[in-house]
């Protein structure tokens, strides 16, 4: 089956990136045991491989739309495969990339790093491995979605034309950071308290249980899938630039 | 063998005379085989369809005949069919024309066989 | 199962140009065709709507019977051999035969590699690194190693010296000779493939001009030269398609038959290239 091909290219050309990535964590936590040993500070803690992870998904999914759409179409792969092949490979990434993690984090407590500081400082009640399941699975939607986020960031550039291209890439960013703040400071009282109140429900919630950040992070997923998907069912293929 | 893709024979004519050429020469000799289609088009850099129509055309002549498996040969008393055809063509298109055209200039009989007798210019002796 | 490609109606648009505007061809299967027209015509686009690189405006493409846009069977059937490289950095010619048999599980490894020998490739070099004429020639080899019935050349010969050019085309026609597959070559060097081609297809503007065996299209037209009082007498009445003046003498290019040409005028065949030269002129 195609898919399967389309399938096999994506880990192609994701192998030796994944050698980078996993050598700069080896580096860094054998850097956080060093320093450990020769210094008298009491803990280290070497964090954040789900979110380096999460980044470099984010990353893949940029790159492989155009690079996809690219190759699969000029070897006949129909727009559909390469799509749902890349949302699989995106999910089976996280998946593998999320339980290497955990086998780093395992190796770095038992050189006595401190290696989950993140999870128990949002979900501290959650112990063993039953507890641990819970954001296991929130790690793996969540890279899906970065996946997608980036997929769906990379399918709207390749579709863009120039002028849009610098558009987009001005005001988006100014929007965000400027028009954000300007609205909920122009915003009446009212609606900044209920929008307030709203987003810290929201958290409450996220909180309560890392199930419930999976599936945040799986609307996440669809809703970049679904305008990912609208960006490739006509795309061209176009040359570089 | 040559073509000429200027000229307005299509060139599946062309092949076909083009081998009754080189059999009445002998290059190709009877009961022997002929290049094939493949050697043909690939060595003039000619579509083998069209040379396969050429051959088609000296096969239905009787000059060729196929061979199955082995290729296509020149069929016995191709050499005389060939040149029986040509003697024909030659008296068609340049006796009667020659005949006509005499007429016109009102040349006699006479005087075309002593043009004949005489032979090209340069071989005229003085 | 009706074998060969249907394009009905075909129309691409890019914002507000047409580059193809309601074109109907049939490519029969296991025949060589050429894909003429001048720059901007449409040629490359016609190839990529029917190879699945773009998506068509409005219209379809029928292969072997089944919708051709963006179906993988289909498509599986359909190699296009184009300028544009659409191979990740770093990837060599080796890779790039392996990729090609991988989606075209027909591709001949064996024969890849002896073109490879014939042509003067090394296939460990990065495509990166090859020179525009090889480059062209590892797209070129493999094409036909994939096996693919129908077979699409975009300019199969950009960058190549004259000796690869005629060993391109000899192999092209052993190979077509052995075995045969639906063939479209695109090309500006009319002259070269004129008697390679079986069918001529010339696009004009996004619309087929004219669509006929090759055979044919060469018996279309003639030329006639002389003087110029007697080759405009002789022309009263008949499609020209083109004049040339020199001084008291001229040369016109005619549609049709040459009838009762008189003897003072000197009549010539009019080859595709002509032909075609004069009626995209236009």
């Amino acid at each position: 089956m195609k898919i399967g091909k389309m399938f096999r290219w994506y880990w192609q050309n994701t192998y030796w990136g994944l050698v980078g990535f996993y050598g700069a964590m080896l580096f860094l936590m054998l850097l956080g045991f060093v320093i450990m040993v020769f210094s008298s500070t009491e803990e280290v803690s070497v964090n954040g491989f789900a979110f380096s992870a999460e980044i470099m998904l984010l990353v893949m999914g940029i790159i492989f739309f155009p690079a996809g759409t690219r190759f699969g179409l000029s070897n006949g792969v129909s727009r559909k495969t390469v799509f749902c092949g890349m949302v699989l490979f995106l999910l089976a990434l996280s998946v593998g990339m999320t339980l290497v993690n955990l086998l780093g984090q395992w190796a770095g407590s038992a050189m006595g790093l401190n290696t989950d500081a993140v999870e128990k400082m949002v979900y501290p009640s959650l112990t063993g491995l039953g507890g641990r399941f819970g954001v296991i699975v929130s790690q793996i939607a969540g890279g899906w979605a970065l996946g997608m986020l980036g997929y769906f960031i990379g399918g709207a550039y390749y579709r863009m034309n120039k002028i849009w291209k610098i558009v987009v890439s001005i005001t988006v960013p100014a929007l965000l950071v400027f028009g954000l703040p300007l609205l909920l400071v122009a915003a009446p009282a009212g609606v900044v308290e209920t929008l307030g109140n709203w987003f810290f429900s929201a958290i409450e919630w996220v909180v309560r249980s890392p199930y419930n950040l999976a599936l945040l992070w799986l609307g996440g997923t669809v809703f970049f899938g679904i305008f990912s998907w609208l960006l490739i069912r006509r795309a061209p293929v176009k040359i570089a630039g | 063998m040559q073509f000429n893709f200027e000229s307005d024979t299509p060139i599946y004519m062309q092949v076909a005379e083009q081998i009754k050429d080189a059999i009445l020469s002998g290059a190709f000799l009877e009961e022997t085989q002929v290049p094939s289609t493949t050697e043909i088009s690939v060595t003039y850099k000619i579509n083998p369809a069209t040379v396969l129509k050429g051959m088609t055309l000296l096969t239905d002549a009787g000059i060729l005949y196929k061979k199955r498996g082995v290729g296509m040969f020149v069929k016995k008393g191709a050499a005389g069919t060939i040149l029986k055809q040509r003697k024909n063509a030659f008296y068609n298109s340049y006796i009667v024309r020659l005949l006509e055209e005499a007429k016109k200039l009102s040349i006699s009989q006479q005087e075309i066989i002593r043009m004949i007798e005489e032979g090209p210019a340069d071989e005229k002796r003085d | 199962m009706k074998k060969g490609i249907e394009v009905k109606e075909l129309t691409m648009r890019f914002g507000n140009i047409t580059a193809l505007d309601r074109v109907d061809l049939i490519l029969e299967e296991n025949r060589i065709y050429g894909l003429l027209g001048r720059n901007g015509a449409g040629k490359s686009t016609l190839l990529n709507v029917i190879g699945n690189r773009l998506y068509p405006s409005e219209g379809a493409v029928v292969i072997d019977g089944e919708i051709g846009m963006d179906n993988d069977r289909a498509q599986g059937k359909v190699y296009y051999m184009g300028e544009k490289n659409i191979y990740p950095e770093g990837t060599t010619v080796k890779q790039l035969f392996r990729w090609s048999k991988n989606f075209y599980p027909d591709f001949d490894m064996e024969y890849a590699f002896q073109l490879a020998g014939q042509f003067g490739l090394n296939p460990k070099k990065k495509l990166k690194g090859l020179s525009t004429g090889y480059l062209t020639i590892a797209k070129l080899i493999a094409a036909p190693a994939a096996n693919a019935p129908y077979t699409f050349f975009d300019e199969p010969v950009l960058g190549l010296d004259a000796n690869h050019r005629e060993m391109f085309y000899r192999e092209l026609i052993h190979r077509y000779s052995e075995q045969p597959r639906t063939i479209v070559i695109s090309t500006h060097l009319i002259e070269e493939i004129a008697d390679i081609i079986e069918q001529v297809v010339i696009i004009k503007e996004g619309k087929i001009l004219l669509d006929r065996p090759a055979e044919q299209v060469k018996q279309m037209g003639y030329q006639v030269s002389g003087k110029a009082s007697e080759v405009d007498a002789y022309c009263a009445g008949k499609k020209v398609l083109g004049e040339e003046l020199l001084g008291g003498f001229k040369s016109a290019c005619l549609l049709g038959q040459p009838e009762n040409v008189p003897a003072s005028l000197e009549m010539t065949a009019l080859d595709l290239q002509k032909l075609f030269v004069q009626l995209t002129n236009a």
